[in-house]
């Protein structure tokens, strides 16, 4: 038998074994995600690499260690896109993670972490709104990362962190009221039904007379917050910080009387895109410029501002590996 | 206003009603195109020639036609302006009279030279006070005519630095920064917007833009088929062109909003309509459904829902789609007259009476 007919019948019996367990377990159960973790490490210690949606991962004994971090949502995702082109450009091990999602990404709940409120005031909260276990964590600003659910990769160092304003520009928070501690209990409820997230009208009650609705933050605050961010992420653990912009029109839409349009979530993107070149100049960060990117490649193919089309992604993580060669941290880059 | 953004995109021959003369009382569309590209080059146009301007013979008549105008014509019922000359177009100032105009045509006269030199000194772009100031008084003059906007694409085919360096405006940031204030003043000063920073990214930045403000003939043609679309709908068009009894059709939100459900009437026929007021709620399918898609990214369970809003005043005669119908987009709603008196009629390719949309849920 040829190597070819063997890994054919391999895959074959792979898909039948897969289809069996989701027809007994459902999509996504927790054998087939440990079944999957496992076939990943055997793979990532032979040396080929991990590819999902939110990470990248390749061993390569013979180098340092690479970490590349990102925080933010959906938008940060194109970031593993970059990893099969950081690898060739780094003799090392590497590993890019997008971790989190746009709710706990919002630049005050980050800011937020570096004084975190006490568990005996958080608890109840996180557990009646389903909160990750490290929602009130300072994450971001520990040395080193893993990835939550892939056993067996270790720990890398954040030599590069990533950070998006996209959650600042959408995402409406919420105050305690008592202990003054700030949450986005995420999903989509905060424009459809609660219910979905708070499971009945009790809970519903609860949560309005336990929080204040604060609003979107403003971007002169939003800024403040990345300043802080920044520098503590600079001072503690000496990382590149790269920042996100965000597309600022919206694709689709086609009104031209904005008289009616009642939605200035356009001019408010303008406002933070504007905002972070400020910033840039002022910390000299990299922006890597997603607004320009995206409109680049054309944006007839994305659902929203934030969910890109894989040609945007290719330019997307094109640049991102250019900006890092271009700062040292790996070899080659197209440049400019 | 010959713009390059502009002249390539209404310089095209207007699709449907707009560019047939004789197709159901619309009688076709002239444009005519005025030369300076600035808005406050334009503006200073209106004051007229100051008096004791004297130039060299060989510029006389080129500072003469600097003071001619459509702005005033009484013809004109629709005047179209641009922001993509803000963006990098200098302009000479008279020092003496503050006379503003665009670059001198070359001469070969000593004395023109020398006149110029002496007497007139080269500005650069404008302050965005200049251009809002500007802005302010087109459409001061405008009065009862419609004004539409062009706002300008915020890419630059040259790619910036990654840090942003000190003391240095980006052309893509001075073109954000015109387009935030020409949305500020769009609802104050009853401007229509075609957004050509997102039509230009639909059909892809990299190819359609070809310099500051210019942009490639398919970009163009993206542009001229929605600003002549929103033309229709504007009622000083409308009311040159169309006739009395107008269609109440229905609106899209975006590309993808191809048909949707009407939830509610706020109004019962017949009624007298006013600018501004709620006419009937609409919902628009999933995400999913409006990209085509069998699934999708995050959001996909949204339906969108909008109120349908009157921006113009009128008469409804009569609802040809009541709540609870399945409509498609661009379908009749509604039979609109201009007044009580005229008699409704057939609508089939009635001039649209003009409305707009205000999202409720997405």
């Amino acid at each position: 038998m040829s190597e070819q007919h063997s890994k054919g019948g391999i895959s074959r019996l792979r898909q039948r074994a897969k289809s069996a367990m989701r027809t007994r377990l459902g999509r996504g159960s927790a054998l087939e995600k440990s079944v999957r973790s496992a076939r990943n490490i055997v793979k990532y210690h032979a040396g080929a690499p991990i590819s999902r949606r939110d990470f990248y991962a390749v061993r390569n004994g013979g180098g340092s260690r690479l970490g590349v971090f990102g925080l933010g949502g959906c938008d940060l995702n194109t970031l593993t896109k970059a990893g099969p082109a950081l690898a060739r450009a780094h003799p090392g091990s590497l590993c890019v993670v997008s971790t989190g999602k746009a709710a706990q990404s919002h630049s005050s709940l980050v800011v937020q972490t570096l004084d975190p409120p006490s568990p005996d005031v958080t608890g109840e909260v996180a557990e009646r709104l389903s909160l990750h276990p490290d929602y009130f964590s300072p994450r971001l600003f520990e040395p080193t990362f893993a990835i939550d659910h892939q056993a067996g990769v270790g720990l890398y160092p954040k030599s590069v962190v990533v950070l998006s304003v996209s959650a600042d520009t959408a995402r409406t928070l919420y105050r305690h009221r008592e202990h003054g501690f700030l949450v986005d209990p995420g999903g989509w409820w905060l424009t459809t039904d609660l219910s979905a997230v708070l499971q009945g009208q009790s809970a519903a009650k609860w949560f309005t007379s336990t929080f204040e609705k604060v609003g979107r933050i403003p971007v002169e605050n939003s800024m403040r917050n990345l300043e802080t961010i920044i520098t503590a992420v600079r001072r503690r653990l000496g990382s590149l910080v790269v920042v996100f912009n965000v597309l600022t029109v919206d694709p689709g839409v086609t009104a031209t009387d904005y008289k009616f349009a009642n939605s200035p979530n356009r001019t408010r993107r303008r406002e933070f895109v504007l905002a972070l070149g400020d910033l840039s100049r002022q910390m000299e960060f990299p922006i890597l410029d997603v607004d320009r990117l995206a409109k680049q490649e054309g944006i007839s193919g994305q659902a929203d501002f934030v969910h890109y089309t894989n040609a945007q992604k290719r330019a997307i993580a094109a640049d991102f590996v250019d900006i890092l060669a271009h700062h040292r941290v790996v070899g080659g880059g197209a440049g400019r | 206003m010959a713009t390059p953004d502009v002249a390539g995109s209404l310089g095209r021959q207007a699709p449907g009603p707009l560019g047939d003369g004789d197709s159901d009382g619309w009688g076709g569309l002239t444009v005519r195109f005025e030369s300076p590209g600035r808005l406050d080059v334009l503006a200073r146009r209106l004051g007229g020639r100051p008096p004791h301007l004297e130039v060299p013979e060989e510029l006389s008549g080129w500072v003469a036609s600097q003071f001619e105008t459509h702005l005033d014509d009484p013809e004109v019922c629709l005047i179209v302006l641009s922001l993509s000359a803000e963006l990098t177009t200098p302009a000479w100032r008279h020092t003496a009279t503050g006379v503003l105009w665009p670059a001198p045509p070359e001469t070969g006269s000593w004395e023109a030279r020398r006149w110029l030199e002496d007497s007139c000194r080269e500005e650069g772009p404008p302050s965005l006070e200049a251009t809002e100031a500007a802005l302010r008084e087109i459409v001061g003059a405008a009065g009862s005519r419609g004004v539409m906007v062009y706002n300008v694409s915020t890419y630059d085919p040259v790619a910036p630095e990654w840090v942003q360096r000190p003391g240095v405006e980006t052309i893509s940031e001075r073109a954000n920064r015109l387009d935030i204030l020409l949305d500020r003043l769009a609802g104050e000063l009853d401007l229509t917007v075609v957004d050509v920073d997102r039509i230009v990214a639909e059909v892809g930045a990299g190819e359609g833009v070809v310099g500051a403000g210019v942009y490639s003939p398919p970009a163009g043609a993206a542009i001229a088929q929605e600003a002549f679309e929103a033309m229709r709908y504007m009622p000083a068009v409308a009311a040159r062109f169309a006739g009395e009894v107008l269609r109440l059709a229905v609106p899209g939100y975006d590309r993808r909003t191809v048909w949707g459900e009407i939830l509610t009437w706020h109004v019962t026929a017949p009624v007298a309509l006013a600018k501004g007021q709620k006419l009937f709620d609409l919902r628009f399918g999933n995400l999913h459904h409006r990209l085509g898609a069998p699934r999708g990214p995050g959001g996909s369970h949204r339906a969108l829902t909008v109120s349908v809003v009157a921006a113009g005043d009128g008469y409804l005669h009569e609802i040809t789609a009541p709540a609870g119908t399945a409509v498609e987009v661009g379908s009749t709603a509604g039979v609109v007259t201009r007044s009580p008196e005229v008699p409704p009629g057939p609508v089939g390719a009635a001039a649209g009476f003009p409305v707009g949309v205000a999202v409720l849920t997405r």
